[in-house]
């Protein structure tokens, strides 16, 4: 590999090689790739994407592993590419992103990744499954515990104020629908009118519609409101706020490749994908953050605790409902319009 | 330093980082919004089309500036009575009251905008003495409304109305108000006729200034609204940032903006006194 002129200065630049730049040097002549960087949207999911995957990756292949921030995957993709400068070489994205715009992203080499045991939805040709998160129903400490999202809209036996996600129709039609007594394996295709109508009607037991996970969070554990649909993650681990699996809406989240990367970042990305596979590795993850990842062999390593508020573990995979990518990708576009149209008339 | 020696000279150099930042920072990525505003398919102003042909962006788009004007008409209005307070209190106390509307500055938006919840929320200060006291059996909904945006952006832009206003009134000479007073005008023919046309100009370029920075406001509609208050800037959020739609949201902008322009100039031109003639 030469040594450009961007290369020192990229170098020079990351204050991570200050110390040490003749060794570094010295060992990029080696390494396959210089570094390996990953977009992701922060916080704990980022931080334990740190301590679990990129540490052992790093101890094994001597490539550092750099997160930038990430606010909307696909926008930021598309205008890097534009640019025509690859700085960031895994995404962090929803495997919608990846069906709709498949151009964007590069074939996973699946051989290369060598996976242990991981769940099939986590084995995509252009993604590979990172951890699962889950749309539930939480309640306040002092508020009766609801079971389904039927109760959820039952104000009469479940008195209280409810919260529900004001930017997306995503997940939450499953929800509408479920609690207008759609079972759980006749869900899709989703009935769109019959969702909408039955939000249109119970849209006033709503008192928030919240903007952010943190907000939902905050809402329901001071009791602002009763009842929330919230991010299974952000109360999970909570002593104060009750929550549940039981009818949540299972979304797995994924990592994906810039389409055109150089092979050398190709092969390091693969080895990074195979640490996200292995047990022990997830097991690391779910200390900072309650998403877990999607290998078979994590059940066996958690504790009765874990596997209670795990989303990912056989008691809980078996009682929630698994998002349809494939579905919502291709109906997206006309359901945002008629969500927008929706939340005007809040 | 011979070059600074004259006059325009020097005033080019030292207005050159200023120009430099603002067109790096406010007129570069204003024309990119322009030009992703306009489509590629079916045609150029397809985004337009879609916006201004939408009865739900048009009432969020009515909504927005039908707030801006309620903020910005109640703000103007508290700040200018508590400007001609101010204007009569003895010297000493002046930079009290004045240090302590400057205050809230040094706290961020989102601070001030979610320290409204414990007062007012379900679970707030008011509620709970209300029940406490009997008067209530179920919590008011006093937040998560169009009244309760109103109060909080409000709130936030007291102080942005009240400091040009304060500026204003002492720039006032008293000087003409004791002599309409010796002339023999009331203490209110002394306010119509002389205090008022002085202050008339600032009092609306404060006012359009609240509209402008209200209609732009963001948090505060998304926190005390409750998400069921959807005003223009949470809406080009939701088009622009969740779902990636730059064509509509950046048309939705410009829509805005020119909606926006034209609201001052028309304040302007009412604003601006009619020449008097010299002679009768």
């Amino acid at each position: 590999m030469t040594i450009t002129r961007r290369t020192v200065v990229k170098l020079l630049g990351s204050s991570a090689f200050a110390g040490a730049i003749s060794s570094t040097l010295a060992s990029r002549a080696f390494a396959a790739a210089s570094e390996l960087v990953i977009a992701q949207s922060g916080g704990q999911a980022g931080e334990a994407l740190e301590k679990a995957y990129a540490a052992p990756f790093t101890a094994k292949t001597g490539i550092p592993v750099r997160f930038v921030g990430l606010e909307s995957a696909l926008g930021e993709l598309k205008a890097m590419l534009q640019s025509g400068t690859i700085d960031r070489h895994v995404w962090d994205v929803e495997l919608a992103d990846v069906l709709s715009q498949p151009d964007l992203f590069e074939y996973l080499d699946w051989d290369a990744i060598a996976p242990d045991p991981i769940f099939p939805e986590a084995k995509q040709p252009k993604a590979i499954g990172r951890h699962y998160y889950s749309y539930v129903m939480s309640w306040n400490g002092k508020a009766k515990p609801i079971s389904t999202w039927k109760n959820f809209f039952d104000t009469e036996n479940f008195p209280g104020r409810r919260a529900m996600m004001s930017y997306d129709a995503y997940a939450q039609l499953e929800v509408a629908l479920l609690a207008d007594g759609v079972a759980a394996d006749k869900l899709y295709p989703l009935d769109v009118d019959r969702a909408f109508a039955f939000l249109e009607a119970n849209k006033d037991k709503v008192q928030v519609w919240w903007d952010s996970g943190s907000q939902a969070a905050e809402l329901v554990t001071s009791g602002e409101v009763d009842y929330a649909l919230i991010y299974s993650g952000r109360v999970a681990y909570s002593k104060d706020v009750g929550m549940t699996y039981n009818q949540g809406i299972s979304v797995l989240n994924y990592l994906a490749v810039t389409k055109g990367i150089d092979a050398d970042a190709k092969a390091a990305a693969m080895k990074f994908f195979h640490e996200m596979t292995v047990a022990e590795n997830e097991l690391k993850a779910v200390e900072t953050i309650a998403y877990s990842g999607p290998s078979e062999g994590l059940d066996a390593l958690l504790t009765d605790e874990q596997r209670k508020v795990l989303p990912s573990s056989v008691q809980n995979r078996a009682v929630q409902v698994p998002i349809d990518s494939q579905w919502w990708t291709e109906n997206r576009a006309a359901i945002d319009k008629r969500w927008t149209e929706f939340r005007a008339n809040l | 330093m011979k070059m600074l020696s004259s006059p325009a000279a020097s005033r080019i150099a030292l207005n050159a980082p200023l120009v430099l930042f603002l067109a790096l920072t406010l007129v570069v990525p204003l024309l990119g919004i322009v030009v992703f505003s306009f489509g590629a398919e079916p045609h150029l102003l397809s985004n337009y089309v879609q916006v201004v042909s939408s009865r739900t962006y048009m009432r969020v788009i009515g909504m927005t500036l039908l707030l801006g004007v309620i903020v910005a008409a109640t703000t103007t209005a508290l700040a200018f009575l508590f400007s001609l307070w101010v204007l009569n209190l003895p010297k000493r106390w002046k930079p009290v009251v004045i240090a302590c509307i400057v205050l809230p500055f040094f706290i961020s938006y989102l601070v001030r905008a979610l320290s409204w919840m414990p007062v007012l929320g379900f679970n707030g200060l008011v509620n709970r003495s209300l029940l406490a006291m009997g008067v209530i059996d179920a919590p008011l909904t006093l937040i998560y409304n169009p009244l309760a945006v109103v109060l909080g952006t409000a709130n936030v832009l007291f102080p942005v109305a009240a400091l040009p206003l304060l500026a204003a009134f002492h720039k006032v000479d008293r000087r003409l108000l004791d002599a309409a007073k010796s002339l023999g005008a009331s203490r209110w023919t002394t306010f119509k006729r002389i205090f008022l046309p002085l202050v008339g100009r600032a009092t609306l370029s404060t006012s359009i200034m609240v509209f402008a920075i209200a209609t732009g406001f963001y948090i505060t509609p998304s926190v005390l609204g409750g998400g069921k208050v959807l005003l223009a800037p949470n809406l080009i959020e939701l088009l622009i940032h969740r779902r990636g739609e730059w064509g509509s949201g950046a048309a939705l902008s410009v829509i805005l903006l020119l909606i926006f322009l034209a609201s001052i100039a028309l304040a302007k031109r009412l604003g601006t006194p009619r020449q008097r003639r010299v002679s009768r």
